[in-house]
């Protein structure tokens, strides 16, 4: 029979893996390593599952695990920005599940984009959190997530617009 | 709440809608246009980010978990038995360092010597003035020879002592009475002593065995010493 902690695990993984992937991947921009990551993460999960009492803070706990799972890895790499090889350019082409231009444009922005910004974009865009969740998941105050993520939308627009200008100047 | 408070709310929070945001969009045309703008900016993003996910994540994620579950309990039942092993041996070496052979035999053997001659206490009030050839008869078996008296014995007979057959001598010197033990094949790696009740006992190594000297507690120190020399000059292997 399968115990209890086995089946709260298995319900976990089902209900925020893929939520969690999608925001483990804007951070590292690697498939296999954000697979690895999110293994990790969830190994975490798993020896401290004891400690949740709370099972609706079940979603945010994860995301606090991974967050940490992701900068322990960028801090043990001693580089936040990815090397080359690891870069799964596809992503940021119309060959890789993209379709729209708008998309594309808006994917190879978010790319650019300083990884305190994206990070607090993915977690109120994604995840769906204030920024009050947010700061409690990042350990940073609400103030900063807010200027964060005011600065990530603005940085987006400019980027977008730059991006667009040269192709409506060449008309 | 003014047109700019509602700005800064939106492009923080552009998911939180409360009372006094909703009550200045239905009054502000311009700010609901920026409202609409945010929201679809924002739906843009998400539509963007929300890359597809690899196929049987989630299972690949258990499979892996199950996997070092596994090596875990494995890992953890070989420790287990590490420490049961380790527990044992330190067990066994220190049994091995209280109670070593010659220990346990002299100790043992000592026990075995006050307790015959006190399950014979009888033969301690006899007296039979035992000739050194009749001694000698009975110490034979055992290829020992007493070349001349070690005093005045007051029994001597053949009786077995734990495992083997022996011979038990009452002797009667310094006006004390003495119990010797002859025990062919209990053998003492060195000297030893013991007191127990209303006796003490010496185990003397001998070349076949050993030899008990039993005494009363209370008799003179020097008197099993004097025994021991006699013995030591009388005895002779054959």
């Amino acid at each position: 029979m399968m115990d209890n902690k086995q089946q709260t695990f298995e319900n976990l993984v089902h209900a925020y893996s893929a939520e969690l992937y999608r925001f483990a991947f804007w951070q590292c921009k690697n498939k296999d390593l954000t697979e690895d990551l999110l293994q990790e993460c969830f190994a975490r999960a798993w020896k401290s599952l004891h400690k949740l009492k709370d099972e609706n803070a079940a979603r945010a706990w994860l995301y606090t695990i991974l967050k940490r799972e992701i900068a322990r890895h960028f801090r043990r790499n001693k580089t936040i920005d990815i090397s080359a090889e690891d870069f799964d350019t596809g992503l940021f082409t119309a060959q890789y599940d993209c379709t729209i231009s708008d998309d594309l444009n808006l994917r190879q922005a978010l790319d650019k984009l300083p990884i305190d910004y994206r990070e607090a974009l993915m977690l109120q865009v994604l995840g769906g959190y204030s920024c009050t969740e947010i700061a409690e998941i990042s350990g940073t105050k609400a103030g900063t997530i807010m200027t964060r993520v005011f600065r990530a939308r603005q940085k987006l627009r400019q980027l977008l617009t730059a991006k667009t200008k040269p192709s409506a100047n060449s008309q | 709440m003014n047109c700019i408070d509602v700005h800064r709310k939106l492009t923080t929070e552009p998911n939180s809608r409360n009372a006094a945001i909703n009550a200045h969009l239905k009054e502000c045309s311009a700010c609901t246009k920026f409202a609409e703008s945010i929201g679809q900016f924002d739906h843009a993003i998400h539509k963007a980010a929300s890359i597809n996910v690899p196929d049987g994540l989630a299972e690949r994620i258990l499979l892996k978990q199950s996997f070092k579950q596994q090596h875990q309990l494995r890992t953890n039942r070989f420790k287990l038995y590490a420490v049961a092993a380790s527990v044992l041996l330190v067990f066994g070496i220190s049994l091995g360092l209280n109670y070593s052979p010659g220990q346990k035999d002299a100790l043992s053997l000592g026990d075995v010597a006050i307790n015959h001659v006190t399950n014979e206490i009888n033969h301690l009030h006899e007296n039979n003035n035992v000739q050194l050839a009749r001694l000698n008869r009975l110490l034979q078996p055992f290829n020992i020879k007493l070349k001349k008296p070690i005093g005045h014995v007051n029994y001597a007979g053949a009786c077995p002592i734990r495992h083997s057959r022996g011979v038990h001598i009452v002797l009667n010197t310094e006006n004390e009475t003495a119990t010797l033990l002859v025990m062919p094949g209990e053998y003492v790696a060195s000297r030893t002593s013991l007191i127990k009740g209303a006796f003490k006992t010496a185990i003397i190594p001998t070349k076949n065995g050993s030899i008990a000297i039993i005494t009363p507690k209370n008799s003179k120190a020097d008197l099993e010493q004097n025994i021991e020399n006699s013995l030591n000059q009388a005895i002779q292997y054959i």
